[in-house]
């Protein structure tokens, strides 16, 4: 079920009044079911997966904290490990495999039915990294196992992120199936602020911006984009990508906190960082803490010498872009960010990645901020040509056009006039304005502002005719 | 050098903190009142809802920009989940409609706003990209007998499908009930949000103001290989399968008249290149069916194919007329 579809919000009506309104065991067996309900509406069988993952998790954790010994406990760990990345690798990557290895029957429409048919179960990636990051929680004592099959299963479950995160930890949710929060007005009002949020992004900028951006890709193949048009394609998706998850993300944490949830934030205005390292703190947080905690921490982190640290960067950040599909273009972007990554720590540019509250001294300091910023933009975007380019000579022909065309001939700024679809960028560029005068001036994010923005965006929603829905980005990783 | 430049500057913005006052920490117990309790939902609905207001009152749908018709046409959309061919009927898909059907320039020249204030009131549509007039035909015969009106061009006697629409009709046919259910509940909302609201693609607005973006000869090269010579022979063929098809539909009840919906001057010469113009008039003449053509009328178009909204509803304008004064086409 996807979040910008009627059934959706008259779905929510019913799991809202059921878990406010039902005694608490009755109300986490309801939206356990409504849950399910949620995951199988479009594809029930792989209801059966989600079960098994969550069962495997469960009893490993359980058998993990009841031994004391190192080489039983560790066992177990491997077992479970090896069965949700088994498993993840099987759907995700068993294509990717056999197209390298040259087993795909030459792809393309010579490929056999079963392959060409092939289908990535919704939500894996997420909930398979949920269930992981539980048994190694238990694994660390950092976390105690869950007393409940069926809390674990909701926390698994829970409908909000399931399908595409935020990546939630078991002990950030489960405390909150203890008992129900109660439902203050500030929070409602905050819950539909963020929906409606979610809903404008997504609905107006990443549906807007799908169609032009596509065609920019396509064009690149004819070798007709002119180095504007080829900056707006990356822009754009850049754009596009952002609204269409950070969005997902805000209607997900929205609709967890009209229930009495309180979920992790997914997105910080991600395109006003200084440097990468701060970028991945705005990016897809939820993603990056798991990356850092479970495997850039687990490999050693930055405790075994400069050239140890770098290495890991580089392995988590491949693993990252493996993460979000099967195509060594999502390696490549990985690989990007994690060079990008170790160049920044060797050089000493990440330092100050906090950016929070910082003062502002003065004109040269301000531009020398933006300069920064600028740097970082180009070089996140130059990372989602690869990403969203099908392949690497698409991926090269497009900065080509961006980087050197403009050297040899016209720039074809006349494309910004014939383009009234840029002003889908206004709200982005809104929103990412209206966070660094929060984070660097100290203008507060009150109720009246909250306000106004949430006028514009239901006016936005309600007289915009976006044509056709596409579905969310993220639902494929 | 750095604090001489400050001193002389000062800072860019002077810092916010202190002055910036949060409705979050208000001063009176009203005050907090408001912001903290309902307040601001009543606040954002209130200003919402008379702001869309003002839009509805400001919007004249009477009033076509150069670029959009102002048609708030998808009033139903009707799938044929038990064809084999997936498309869908906008506007009224009852059985004492009339059913207009024909390739992308029917959605674009059938105001069914204008047809409506003409007196012709209830009008589905059923229409493709470059769909040919015979997949749409065998689509609109597992409906009941009605009035059709059938727009004619070459191009959807026989053209080859992009594969890109292939691909989509693909997708469609793949639909799981519950996606079909999901689509069904999306386009009811669209619906009413079209009838209270008025929505406009707002692209396609920004377009109407400035004009930049109508190409007339955009769709020339398009029309051109479509209509290409070794495509030519199979149009005659298709017309005679059409004719046969007609007649037929006309046997089990259905009242049919024909129009050619008109173009831009380069793709209209492009399809008189290839098809004489006067073969449609003389198979509607054998049918005894009425044929309006509209070509040469001189019609503004923003790719040389589909009309401007202006134009539009001075083309449904005259259909609507036309069929008024036909037998069996009177409003019902």
């Amino acid at each position: 079920m996807r979040f910008d579809t009627v059934s959706f919000w008259l779905f929510f009506v019913v799991a809202w009044s059921a878990w406010r309104f039902l005694p608490l065991r009755g109300a986490k067996l309801a939206t356990l079911a409504l849950s399910l309900f949620f995951y199988a509406w479009w594809r029930p069988e792989y209801l059966g997966l989600l079960g098994f993952s969550a069962l495997v998790d469960y009893f490993a954790a359980a058998r993990i904290h009841a031994s004391s010994s190192r080489r039983v406990r560790n066992t177990w760990l491997a077992a479970a490990l090896t069965l949700n990345l088994g498993l993840l690798a099987f759907f995700k990557y068993t294509p990717l495999v056999l197209q390298t290895i040259g087993l795909d029957g030459g792809g393309g429409e010579t490929a056999p039915s079963w392959l060409a048919d092939w289908v990535v179960p919704v939500g894996i990636s997420f909930y398979t990294f949920q269930t992981m990051s539980y048994t190694l929680d238990v694994h660390a004592r950092r976390l105690a196992p869950c007393g409940s099959f069926l809390d674990f299963l909701l926390y698994v479950a829970f409908f909000p992120q399931l399908v595409a995160g935020p990546i939630v930890r078991a002990r950030e949710f489960l405390p909150q199936l203890d008992h129900r929060r109660p439902l203050t007005w500030q929070r409602v009002q905050v819950g539909l602020y963020e929906c409606i949020c979610g809903l404008g992004l997504k609905m107006v900028v990443a549906d807007g911006l799908a169609p032009h951006v596509d065609s920019a890709f396509h064009a690149v193949r004819s070798g007709a984009l002119s180095p504007t048009a080829a900056w707006f394609a990356a822009i754009g998706f850049g754009a596009q990508i952002f609204a269409d998850f950070a969005g997902y993300s805000g209607i997900a944490i929205g609709v967890a906190r009209l229930m009495g949830f309180t979920m992790p934030a997914n997105f910080r205005a991600p395109y006003m960082s200084r440097s990468l390292s701060e970028f991945w703190t705005r990016w897809h947080m939820t993603l990056s803490r798991w990356l850092r905690d479970y495997l850039y921490i687990g490999l050693g982190g930055n405790r075994r010498g400069p050239l140890r640290t770098y290495a890991n960067l580089l392995i988590t950040m491949l693993l990252g872009g493996l993460w979000h599909g099967a195509s060594w273009t999502y390696v490549a972007w990985g690989a990007l960010h994690g060079v990008g990554l170790a160049i920044e720590r060797l050089s000493g540019l990440d330092r100050r990645k906090s950016g929070r509250r910082d003062p502002v001294p003065g004109v040269g300091d301000f531009t020398l901020r933006l300069g920064r910023i600028a740097v970082v933009f180009v070089f996140v975007h130059v990372g989602w040509v690869f990403f969203r380019a099908p392949t690497f000579g698409v991926a090269t022909t497009l900065l080509e056009r961006m980087f050197v065309a403009p050297f040899q001939g016209s720039l074809g700024l006349e494309f910004i006039a014939r383009s009234p679809h840029l002003f889908l960028l206004l709200p982005v560029i809104a929103l990412h304005a209206g966070q660094a005068a929060h984070e660097w001036y100290g203008l507060e994010k009150s109720a009246a502002r909250r306000v106004v923005v949430a006028v514009a965006w239901i006016v936005l929603i309600a007289l915009h005719d976006r044509g056709a829905s596409t579905p969310f980005l993220y639902f494929q990783f | 050098m750095k604090s001489f430049i400050q001193r002389l500057l000062g800072p860019v913005w002077p810092r916010a903190e202190s002055r910036a006052r949060s409705t979050n920490t208000p001063r009176t117990r009203a005050h907090r009142g408001f912001w903290l309790g309902p307040g601001p939902i009543g606040l954002t609905v209130t200003i919402a809802a008379s702001l869309l207001l003002g839009w509805r009152v400001v919007a004249d749908p009477d009033a076509p920009s150069t670029y959009w018709k102002f048609d708030p046409a998808v009033e139903r959309n009707v799938d044929f989940p038990w064809s084999k061919s997936v498309m869908s009927i906008y506007g009224n898909a009852d059985a004492d409609s009339v059913l207009v059907v024909g390739d992308s320039r029917t959605s674009s020249a059938v105001s069914l706003r204008v047809l409506h204030r003409e007196g012709i009131a209830d009008v589905g549509v059923l229409w493709g990209a470059l769909a040919q007039v015979r997949h749409l035909l065998r689509a609109a015969r597992e409906l009941p007998p009605r009035r059709l009106v059938v727009c004619l061009s070459p191009a959807s006697l026989n053209s080859p499908q992009l594969p890109r629409l292939v691909h989509m009709l693909e997708l469609e046919r793949r639909l799981s009930p519950m996606q079909r259910i999901d689509r069904r509940l999306d386009d009811e909302l669209d619906v009413l949000r079209q009838r209270l609201l008025r929505p406009v693609e707002i692209n396609s607005w920004l377009r109407g103001r400035t004009a930049e973006d109508v190409q007339p000869r955009r769709q020339e090269g398009l029309y051109d290989g479509l209509l290409r010579p070794e495509n030519r022979p199979a149009l005659d063929e298709r017309l005679a399968e059409l004719q046969v098809e007609l007649a037929a539909m006309r046997k089990e009840g259905w009242t049919i008249a024909c129009v050619r919906l008109p173009a831009e001057i380069g793709v209209e010469v492009v399809e008189n290149k290839a098809f004489a113009r006067a073969k449609f008039a003389r198979m509607c003449a054998d049918l005894d069916v009425p044929f309006l053509d509209l070509f040469g009328g001189g019609y503004a178009t923003t790719d040389g194919s589909h009309l401007l909204g202006a134009d539009a509803d001075r083309a449904s304008t005259h259909i609507a007329r036309w069929l008024r004064g036909l037998p069996g086409f009177e409003s019902r």
